[in-house]
């Protein structure tokens, strides 16, 4: 009885430990202007790192960029993937198995062959180089990972709990309000989280379709290797939006609306 | 220049060579794009180019390089009147992809790619591809100032140039010691075996087909020929860093073993790379560049302006001042960036000349690089790599 909340406490800072040492080392790296081994701290401290990070001035730029684009892809991709987890969760399907290829499709290519083939459809329907066309570009790597995790969150109990809702007269925004939202609280926060975080890693539809426009993985990219020193201060900053909206996300899914 | 991280891998090199041979497969409309009613006059060109932006797709991995760009050629650029954008990119072949999508899409105008810094693969894959703007260096102002007659410059990588690119930066292989633990080192490859036998595991060089191991491939088949190279090879590898059994898998990875001490040699196709790595805090400030052997491969790099880019004539301008002079010298001071000119020094009116002479010497610049051994064929590359991979990585 003892040893349990004892071994619990243990694993959880193993666990803790080992996500906050690679931010930390991260950390430390960014500030490192010479760091050579045997040395185990830095042999000279400074800001070379943020300095090259900001050199151009359209770092600030890039991570607006991704952050409307992250925005836009997430909140289109809850809107067209709502009522596509609805009819998946609730099994109303009678072969699930060909729409949820057909939904992982963007996934299961490589994303070479997406980016090259977006591009090119882009290009023809005149969408190139816009934010709109990112937007719509990370849509199709956002939309799978946004259905694939709401789907869990619909299914009978929702249904039930709705029905009562009608059966007490409750109009359907009102039900949409009240009922379905709060219970699908904690999946819809999972699913905005996700599809906000993979479309702010996306690299290769960015550049693909972006036509230049600066976008935060682009500007990060290069360092990596060439400048461990740039790439962990970039990363540092690359680090905050997401965690801001996991924390965003968060509370709103453990507070009822 | 850069080059390194314009072709970490083959693999992009591949895809682009393939994606436009099945471009010439499947599209024979090549012609027509570029050749509608070009202005004859610089002048012109540089009226044409008012107002324009141009995007400069390049690698962005070298804050020094991007400094350059951000704080002397944006100005410049803008003081010609044009817009001048950079593109950071981790690979150029991403760049050529773009071009390659555009034509794939039937777009003959309007490209979001005005101006690459590229490698000469990609070079020669574009121009199998007819991807590139042709016929317009020699008409730039300051291409007075290069001699064309040079084969390093009017030959990218063997495949003639033809006036698709532009010269702008120049690349010279070289090696680095740290002198205050190695005051002199090993500058014959005779040398290098003997320092080797009396220190081994002290030197190592990136596996090809990373793009400087590749190189160093490169350098001791110029000095003494394919076979006689592989066969040095084969004896240099027993001698080497864990005994020849791995290899770094780029030269960023060499940089760091140097760098923590456990080889005593680091080695780039930048010219400038010491002062670049000792300015980043790489390398101690003790650490030395030299060139190995009589003279080192050289190689000059080059901008392109893809056949459909929305912004040609800003393009052309940029291209120009590249070239220029002014910027040249800027370029080629130590403080700088310290890489060499790909001017005729001899043909800068001596006014402009001066600035050439006036650089400060600097320890971490080579300012002499020996007799110039020029770059193989680029098709030439590969089998290269393969032989490599053949009888020194897997050693039979």
């Amino acid at each position: 009885m003892v040893r349990r909340p004892l071994l619990a406490r243990a694993g959880g800072l193993a666990i803790g430990l080992a996500f906050a040492l690679p931010l930390a080392i991260l950390g430390v790296r960014a500030f490192a202007d010479t760091w050579r081994a045997p040395a185990l701290v830095p042999q000279d401290w400074g800001l070379r790192g943020f300095e090259a990070a900001f050199g151009g001035g359209a770092t600030v730029e890039a991570f607006g960029n991704s952050i409307v684009v992250a925005l836009g892809a997430t909140a289109l991709a809850l809107a067209l993937g709502w009522p596509a987890a609805r009819v998946l969760g609730e099994r109303r399907l009678r072969r699930p198995g060909v729409v949820f290829v057909a939904l992982a499709m963007p996934l299961l290519v490589p994303p070479y062959a997406t980016g090259a083939g977006l591009t090119e459809w882009f290009i023809r329907l005149r969408i190139i180089d816009s934010l709109g066309g990112l937007v719509l570009a990370h849509l199709t790597a956002v939309l799978p990972y946004v259905v694939l995790v709401l789907l869990a969150g619909f299914g009978t109990k929702v249904t039930e709990l709705e029905d009562m809702g009608r059966t007490l007269g409750l109009s359907p925004a009102r039900r949409l309000a009240w009922v379905t939202l709060p219970s699908v609280a904690p999946t819809l926060a999972a699913a905005t989280v996700l599809g906000f975080l993979v479309s702010w890693s996306q690299y290769g539809s960015s550049l693909a379709v972006g036509g230049g426009l600066p976008m935060a993985p682009l500007v990060l990219f290069p360092f990596i290797g060439p400048d461990p020193q740039t790439a962990a201060a970039l990363s540092l900053l690359y680090v905050i939006p997401p965690i801001l909206a996991l924390l965003v996300t968060a509370r709103a899914a453990s507070s009822p609306l | 220049m850069r080059a390194r991280s314009q072709l970490r891998t083959t693999l992009p090199a591949l895809a682009v060579l393939s994606a436009t041979l099945l471009l010439a497969a499947c599209g024979g409309d090549e012609d027509g794009s570029a050749e509608t009613e070009r202005p004859d006059s610089f002048a012109e060109i540089a009226g044409a180019a008012q107002g324009q932006t141009v995007r400069w797709w390049m690698d962005g991995g070298d804050d020094r390089i991007n400094a350059y760009v951000d704080d002397v050629v944006i100005p410049a650029a803008r003081e010609a009147g044009v817009r001048l954008e950079r593109v950071p990119v981790g690979d150029t072949a991403d760049a050529v992809q773009r071009v390659i999508a555009q034509r794939r899409a039937g777009r003959e105008s309007g490209g979001a790619v005005d101006l690459i810094w590229l490698n000469g693969e990609n070079f020669a894959a574009g121009k199998e591809a007819g991807l590139w703007l042709e016929g317009w260096v020699r008409d730039l102002p300051n291409a007075r100032f290069v001699d064309f007659d040079d084969p390093t410059i009017v030959n990218d990588f063997q495949v003639p140039v033809d006036g698709q690119e532009a010269p702008w930066s120049r690349a010279a292989f070289a090696l680095a010691h740290d002198s205050e633990e190695l005051a002199e080192p090993p500058r014959t490859y005779a040398a290098l075996l003997e320092y080797l036998r009396r220190n081994p595991g002290r030197f190592t060089y990136p596996a090809p087909p990373d793009f400087t191991g590749s190189a160093f491939v490169r350098q001791v088949v110029a000095a003494m020929g394919e076979d006689r190279a592989f066969a040095y090879l084969r004896e240099l590898k027993p001698l080497m860093y864990r005994d020849g059994e791995t290899f770094p898998e780029s030269a960023d990875e060499l940089n760091d073993l140097f760098a923590n001490g456990q080889v005593d040699f680091a080695m780039s196709y930048e010219a400038n790379f010491v002062a670049a790595e000792v300015d980043n805090g790489t390398f101690p400030q003790s650490t030395r560049p030299f060139v190995l052997g009589e003279g080192a491969l050289v190689n000059v790099s080059y901008v392109t302006i893809p056949s459909d880019a929305a912004n040609q004539a800003g393009a052309q301008v940029v291209a120009n001042l590249l070239m220029s002079p002014e910027l040249q010298a800027q370029k080629a001071d130590p403080e700088i960036l310290g890489i060499p000119t790909v001017l005729d020094v001899e043909r800068v009116p001596p006014d402009l000349r001066g600035r050439f002479d006036e650089l400060d010497e600097s320890p971490y610049v080579l300012s002499d690089f020996g007799q110039v051994e020029q770059e193989l064929p680029a098709s030439s590359v590969e089998p290269l790599e393969q032989r490599w991979e053949r009888e020194i990585l897997r050693g039979d």
